[in-house]
């Protein structure tokens, strides 16, 4: 059951509505897709409270697991506008995932430089 | 619940307190020894030593000390063959209390050598271990110990011991046969040392041992069949933590947002979610299977000897399974007991548990979650009320944050429960949102949900919700079909602005405001999200003003069975994804002008009433619980739509406007104001207003209002008087505004005019209001209505003073005077300069003259009919003479100066106004001796000129006077040139000189210089503003007759 990721991106206007999902799920588990799917959105909603209190206790983008839920950690980002990056992981890989999050960050800096791009809206 | 496998025994978690038996004490029958007992055990008070009394009979038989034969490992039984200590007492018939703690004390001291010498006997015995071959007993000694020390009160001992213990557990082997006493026992110990290390104040300690705990205990599973056990052990593990936690917290421990018991409550659930699958999974056994016979669970003594022993292998040591048969036997029971474990009621509490501490700890997210699991696992627990009352409340949430897929789920969940209970609201209501745009279900899911919708409407039963259990749905398709058979009661109105329904409604009146000769118009625009057109049987519109209600229904007779049928026609079928409107229009009442109307709800009607009918309700415009959202994004939007045909119109660029203001029919007279500014102060204004119909028709009940606007500095108010009369003056007790004045009908072209008349008593600028109001008779939309029209004219008018008035005081010599003297003329000059950009007409002056003052000469206007021009100045002079009065501080009042006005352009009854003006005060000196000089206005050379010269004595004094007369070039003259005199008080003498002029032209007199004895002040330049210093000489004429000095 290891290697199995889900990505989240979550906004902050007026609502927290997600923006962006991703599921990575290794190549002998792709059929339980779409049951498990909001199984893992409730975690990383549930995930939230303690993402909205750890970005104020840390100066860095990257915050540690926040959270952990049995097998699964809860990792996060936090970018200066305040978009939330959830990765709900079952392997302890923090640089992977730091650097993974460093990654999308720069993607989602040019995605939100786009002027037709309105932040907020599902990407 | 009773006490489960998995609960700790009850003398574990009590706090160990030593232990002392009373006997002898009949507290039952014998009051003085009920006394004494409560002295003892009622109201332990804090600061009394922790002792734990019991009261035994007389006879009772005191365990024998078992002998040492058992090598067991098990060390639990150390809580019931405990430390036992009695001590006979005689019973006191009168203990005080001092004497009882005394008593007490020396009990504990007692105790406390006892349980000092258990421990040394304890060590000493192990000492003759090792550790080959009684590893298992390491572990019961080193308990023994530390149990020992907790009951001596020594923790930070006990602590110290039970870490030993724990370390020693983990170092047993362990098997298959072991694993669960292992683990029992390592969790009894681990409970032990997280209990002490928060009563010790460090939590972080305990946090520390109990994830360690974990870490280590947790891949220890033991049995695969029996692995539900392992999840229930792992349950309760982390319930109890939690409970210590709490606990702990409830005596003054602080927790956080990130580390509170919740989190530990959560795993409890999480572990019991998990041995309620596990024993799905394995106690599935047919219903044949029979419980076996004898119970292999059962013991002689009914107790286990050992706790985490299994009852069929108690006391074998060995890792074999001896007898593979019993053992099969065993796991069948352990797992048939299972089957009847009430799984979801164990899994409700630990996650309320968990809910209560993320409420407390500020984690509304978190608290949600479990919320919806709690929800889940009522489901589940066929508590479907409960579970609707848990989902209801969370779904909130979810929806205002915008997670639709979660949403989603739970409305899943929901309609389940509501289709079960056969709930019909709910049913529909979830269902509306389940079609809906938030729902992220598939089309074939929504479309099974469209037609249980529809078949709910129609009076039949709906498909069951998949994946339910199938005796629940029995009971189901049950209780449907009994609620088809009741009549009445079909119609369900449901609110849609607290969820997202798959309809979607926008109400926009075309205007902001419409004016009353004209009909109100708006839209209605309708969208469906479900996956098939659908056909609605009535829209009403309901208003703020409720007659306009029948105005705004559309109504469309169709059948039941035609809902989703003939979709292509008729008005009210919706066709998804495409926006329809529906244009209401109507006439405003007249009532109604200056008021704003207001859509207060949109109803849709959804079925019939032969059938069920649904309601759909939205307050005010439309709108639901995404809608504003969405309203906001898409304004923000720079997206270009996709251009449509003219017909239709982009859902998102649709705005609700949900009310819309009356007004009045615009007006067609014109209203002219004529006048001439500025305004001066206190003057009769006139403005003249005139009103010209250009109607059509003839206009009625013309009035006028006009004055003042209301709304300015409440000053002006109390300044500015309006009439309609000109012949009289306002006074205070006239309006600043007169109210509709009836000035009667006009035809059509006709006009009129009214002239009015504004006093205003100060300056500056005011504004003016003219407001002209009638009624006209007029028709819209073949109706025929009374309008009511008005318009309105501002002026602002400047108000200026009309003239300024300048008053000085001069010597008869008209030198400037900064002071008169008592008794001596003077003159008052006044000097009105017109300020006024029209021309004045001086009526007429006046001079009051206050009683301190008198008039030398009579005091006639100079200045009467006079018209000045702008700029102009008109000047009077007035000789005045101030009698003696004593030092006034400030000086001497002198009275009022009237001038009487009006325009030189005012009609004749235009009444002249006063304008007074207060002279200004003016300060009096008495002075010693006055002196006046009478002598021709003019000389001539050669000719004598007499000049007697009045010396009057202004004193009560007798005085003495020096006079002598500086001689000129220009004179002769005879008479006293210097004398020495005397003059009574209030006497005058009189000098007469004759002056002989010699020179011609304006010549320099000789000069009078007199000088007072007692009053030395008194020079010759005060003496100098009396009497003239020169005079003017005419040359000689030739002829001395009268002709020529006249001609001259």
């Amino acid at each position: 059951m290891s290697g199995s990721f889900y990505f989240i991106i979550v906004g902050h206007w007026l609502s927290t509505p997600p923006v962006f999902e991703m599921e990575s799920l290794p190549a002998e588990k792709a059929e339980s897709k779409d049951d498990h799917r909001h199984l893992n959105q409730f975690l990383a909603h549930a995930a939230l409270d303690l993402v909205d209190k750890n970005m104020w206790l840390s100066n860095n983008m990257y915050l540690k697991p926040v959270d952990k839920f049995n097998v699964c950690f809860v990792s996060a980002f936090v970018t200066a506008g305040h978009m939330r990056f959830i990765m709900l992981h079952d392997i302890r890989q923090e640089d992977g995932i730091k650097n993974f999050f460093t990654d999308v960050y720069n993607l989602y800096i040019k995605f939100a430089m786009n002027p037709f791009y309105e932040p907020n809206s599902p990407i | 619940m009773s006490p489960t496998q998995w609960d700790f025994p009850v003398e574990l978690c009590c706090r160990p307190m030593a232990f002392v038996t009373l006997t002898g004490l009949d507290v039952v029958y014998n009051a003085v020894h009920r006394a004494v007992w409560d002295a003892f055990c009622a109201n332990r008070r804090a600061d009394r030593v922790p002792i734990s009394f019991k009261v035994l009979p007389g006879d009772h038989e005191y365990p024998k000390c078992r002998p040492k034969v058992m090598t067991l490992s098990n060390v639990s039984d150390m809580v019931f063959s405990g430390p036992r200590h009695a001590i006979h007492t005689p019973s006191p018939r009168n203990g005080s209390c001092l004497k009882l703690c005394q008593l007490e004390n020396a009990f504990y001291e007692h105790a406390q050598t006892y349980y000092y010498t258990e421990i040394r006997r304890v060590k000493s015995h192990k000492e003759f271990l090792n550790k080959t071959t009684h590893q298992l007993l390491f572990v019961r000694h080193q308990f023994k110990i530390a149990f020992f020390s907790e009951l001596k009160q020594d923790t930070q001992n006990a602590l110290k011991n039970y870490r030993t213990a724990y370390n020693l557990v983990h170092e047993l082997r362990a098997h298959e046969t072991n694993i669960l006493e292992i683990k029992t026992m390592a969790g009894f110990i681990n409970y032990k040392i997280c209990r002490l290390c928060f009563q010790h104040n460090t939590p972080l300690d305990a946090i520390a041992q109990f994830r360690k705990h974990i870490d280590l205990c947790k891949k220890k599973i033991g049995s695969a069949e029996l692995s539900f056990e392992h999840a229930a052990w792992m349950s309760k593990q982390f319930q109890a933590f939690g409970d210590l936690f709490d606990e702990a917290i409830k005596l003054g421990l602080t927790a956080i947002q990130t580390q509170n018991p919740g989190f530990y409550y959560q795993q409890a659930a999480y572990y019991a979610q998990e041995r309620k699958q596990l024993a799905k999974a394995l106690c599935n056994h047919e219903a044949s299977v029979m419980y076996p016979n004898p119970d292999p669970l059962e013991t002689q003594t009914g107790v286990l000897d050992f706790y985490g022993q299994r009852s069929w292998r108690q006391g074998i040591l060995s890792f074999d399974l001896s007898d593979p048969e019993k053992e099969k036997v065993g796991i069948l029971a352990i797992q048939l007991k299972e089957r009847n474990v009430v799984h979801s009621e164990i899994i409700i509490t630990l996650l309320s548990n968990a809910v209560a501490q993320f409420k407390k700890y500020k984690c509304p997210r978190m608290k949600s979650h479990l919320m919806v699991q709690m929800g889940e696992e009522y489901y589940y627990a066929k508590d479907y009320t409960k579970a609707l009352k848990l989902l209801d409340y969370v779904m909130c949430d979810y929806r205002s944050e915008g997670w639709w897929t979660l949403l989603t789920s739970i409305l899943t969940t929901a309609l389940k429960c509501s289709y079960l209970m056969a709930q019909l609201k709910d049913y529909i209501t979830y269902s509306l949102e389940l079609l809906g745009r938030a729902s992220t279900l598939k089309d074939d899911q929504k479309s099974r949900i469209e037609k249980n919708l529809i078949n709910v409407l129609m009076n039949e039963s709906p498909d069951p919700e998949p994946d339910c259990d199938i005796l629940a749905v029995k009971t189901a398709q049950k209780l449907w079909s009994d609620r088809v058979s009741l009549a009445g009661s079909n119609i369900f109105t449901i609110g849609v602005q607290d969820f997202v329904p798959f309809v979607q409604c926008k109400a926009k009146f075309h205007a902001p405001s419409f004016h009353v000769d004209v009909p109100v118009q708006f839209d209605v625009y309708l969208k469906a999200d479900c996956p098939h057109p659908i056909r609605f049987s009535k829209l009403c519109v309901s208003f703020n003003n409720q007659e306009y209600n029948q105005f705004c229904v559309i109504e469309e007779a169709s059948k039941a069975s035609e809902v989703l049928e003939n979709l292509t026609q008729g008005k009210m079928c919706l066709v998804p994804g495409k926006t329809r409107k529906l244009s209401f229009k109507f006439v405003a009442k007249t009532e109604d002008v200056g008021k704003k109307i207001e859509i207060t709800s949109v109803d849709l009607a959804l079925g019939n009433e032969t059938g069920r009918c649904v309601v759909l309700n939205w307050q005010g415009g439309g709108g639901d619980a995404a809608s504003s959202q969405e309203a906001l994004q898409a304004a923000r939007s720079f997206k270009r739509r996709p251009k449509l045909p003219d017909s239709e119109v982009h859902w998102d660029s649709i705005i609700i406007q949900a009310s819309t203001m009356i007004i009045s029919r615009v007006p067609n007279i014109s209203v002219h104001l004529h006048h001439e500014p500025p305004a001066l102060t206190n003057e009769m204004y006139c403005l003249v207003v005139t009103v010209q119909s250009h109607e059509k028709t003839q206009i009625r009940d013309v009035k006028l209002t006009a004055g003042l606007k209301p709304g300015q500095d409440a000053n002006l108010t109390q300044k500015t008087h309006v009439t309609l009369h000109g012949s009289e003056l306002c006074d205070e007790s006239y309006p600043a505004l007169l109210t509709d004045i009836p000035v009667g009908d006009l035809q059509p072209g006709e006009q009129l005019e009214k002239m009015m008349y504004v006093r205003c008593g100060t300056v500056g600028s005011r504004m003016f209001l003219v407001y002209v109001s009638y009624l006209i008779n007029t028709t819209v939309e073949e109706k025929e209505i009374v309008c009511k029209c008005h318009k309105d004219e501002t002026v602002t008018i400047e108000t200026v003073f009309p003239f300024d008035v300048a008053v000085k005081f001069v010597s008869t010599k008209f030198e400037h005077l900064e002071r008169v003297y008592a008794d001596i003329p003077f003159l008052l000059m006044t000097d009105l300069l017109s300020a006024s950009p029209w021309a004045l007409t001086i009526v007429s002056s006046e001079l009051q003259l206050a009683p301190s003052m008198t008039a030398s000469d009579q005091l006639e206007s100079q200045v009467d009919k006079v018209v000045l021009q702008t700029g102009e100045s008109a000047s009077e002079c007035f000789c005045l003479r101030c009698p003696s009065v004593g030092n006034v501080e400030g000086g001497v009042a002198t009275g009022h100066y009237i001038i009487s006005w009006k325009r030189a352009s005012a009609m004749d009854d235009i009444p002249v106004i006063s304008t007074v003006i207060t002279l200004p005060h003016v300060i009096v000196e008495n002075i010693p001796l006055h002196v006046n000089a009478e002598l021709p206005s003019f000389g001539r050379v050669r000719e004598s000129l007499p000049v007697k010269y009045h010396l009057q004595n202004k004193t009560h004094l007798v005085q003495d006077v020096e006079i002598s007369v500086e001689p000129s070039d220009a004179f002769m003259f005879s008479g006293l040139k210097q004398i020495r005199l005397r003059i009574l008080p209030g006497t005058e003498q009189e000098m007469l000189y004759n002056f002989y002029p010699l020179m011609a032209g304006y010549q320099q007199l000789p000069s009078l210089s007199i000088h007072l004895l007692r009053f030395p002040n008194f020079t010759n330049q005060l003496l100098k503003r009396f009497i003239p210093t020169s005079i003017f000489v005419k040359p000689q004429g030739r002829l001395m007759d009268d002709t020529s000095i006249a001609a001259a």
